[in-house]
């Protein structure tokens, strides 16, 4: 095996990760070669280092903050479209801001009263004095009041 | 403190069903599964993002952001992953994200080198053995924010979490020979910072 190969596995032999086969060809390397058997020496210095590093322990009540939080959010499984879901609140407040305001227009008149149609309106509404031919203020009708005149 | 288990030892796959298990019943609308899923893993995933912003601010921000993105996605997981790799990839790509919407300060050691061996705890150090050991882990923790950040998450998911190859290439989206070759990267990177360090503190006597 050649120095470039060798060194290129080096880090791999110190994590247990080269195959059996290889593994020995490496070993068998560095122990003629003084150069690659120093990298190797501080690869695994490097790696005893880690030996004593400390854990950090998330804060306590962590899950409880983290399940807090969640509270709001969308339900798995609904696959909601995150962005329409950021919008979905404002959305929902617009809607009942206008619901609200649309309700309350109509009890208080401010949208002008709702005419009901009376049976005189509908009657009145399919009369003749719709379809009258010289309706007040027409020429037809000073015609007519001109020609009765004469009569 | 003694170090948790690896996610996978020999109970590896009792491991994997115990996961499997509490999403699924996640999944069918008990909250308090996903809760037992952030008790399992918030400490090693806190030791992650702590190792990877080195801040404590930072860190608690993204271990939360993490587990809340785990929570957004958590239907959308399937089981040819295992939960751990998919978590753990949430929390790499979370600090990496961090990393670059923040200020980076390098740490920077003047030139210097020492055999690091030495600083290693002995069977029975004096308390002056002690001081110097945890001074040289915060040394090494130090270098560590001072190698990019792709080249940390290999090494952390490496050294800190036991991983394999395989499972590293899986938590960070890479081939295995890529992992092979960001790990020894790194740990060459981490000694040349040390070893300067050492170098620049003997000079000053």
């Amino acid at each position: 095996m050649l120095c470039y190969s060798a060194r290129k596995r080096i880090s791999s032999l110190i994590d247990g990760e080269l195959k059996p086969g290889e593994a020995k060809q490496l070993e068998a390397h560095l122990a003629g070669c003084p150069n690659c058997a120093a990298i190797f020496d501080e690869m695994a210095g490097a790696r005893s280092l880690f030996a004593g590093f400390e854990r950090f322990p998330a804060p306590h009540g962590f899950s409880t903050r983290v399940m807090a939080a969640i509270q709001g959010q969308p339900e798995v499984g609904t696959r909601w479209n995150p962005v329409f879901a950021r919008f979905a609140g404002a959305a929902a407040l617009a809607l009942a801001i206008a619901a609200g305001i649309f309700s309350g227009g109509i009890l208080t008149g401010a949208l002008g009263p709702i005419h009901y149609p009376t049976k005189e309106t509908v009657v009145a509404s399919l009369s003749l004095d719709v379809f009258e031919a010289s309706p007040p203020g027409s020429l037809g009708k000073a015609y007519l009041a001109s020609t009765k005149e004469n009569r | 403190m003694g170090n948790p288990p690896p996610p996978f030892s020999s109970n590896g796959t009792t491991q994997g069903t115990e996961d499997l298990s509490l999403i699924g019943a996640f999944n069918k609308g008990d909250a308090s599964a996903f809760e037992a899923l952030v008790l399992k893993y918030q400490d090693r995933v806190h030791t992650l993002c702590r190792y990877m912003l080195n801040n404590p601010e930072d860190a608690g921000d993204a271990t939360q952001e993490t587990f809340l993105k785990a929570f957004r996605n958590l239907g959308y997981f399937t089981p040819d992953a295992s939960f751990y790799t998919w978590l753990y990839r949430i929390a790499i790509n979370t600090c990496l994200d961090h990393k670059r919407r923040s200020f980076l300060r390098r740490v920077v050691f003047p030139e210097g080198g020492s055999d690091l061996l030495e600083s290693l705890p002995s069977r029975n150090p004096t308390p002056e053995k002690l001081y110097e050991t945890k001074e040289s882990l915060h040394a090494v923790q130090l270098a560590l924010q001072g190698i990019s950040p792709t080249l940390r998450a290999a090494l952390v998911l490496k050294e800190m979490e036991e991983l394999a190859y395989e499972e590293i290439a899986d938590v960070l989206d890479i081939s295995v020979g890529t992992v092979k070759s960001r790990i020894s990267r790194a740990r060459e990177e981490l000694m040349k910072i040390l070893r300067n360090k050492r170098k620049r503190e003997t000079l000053k006597g």
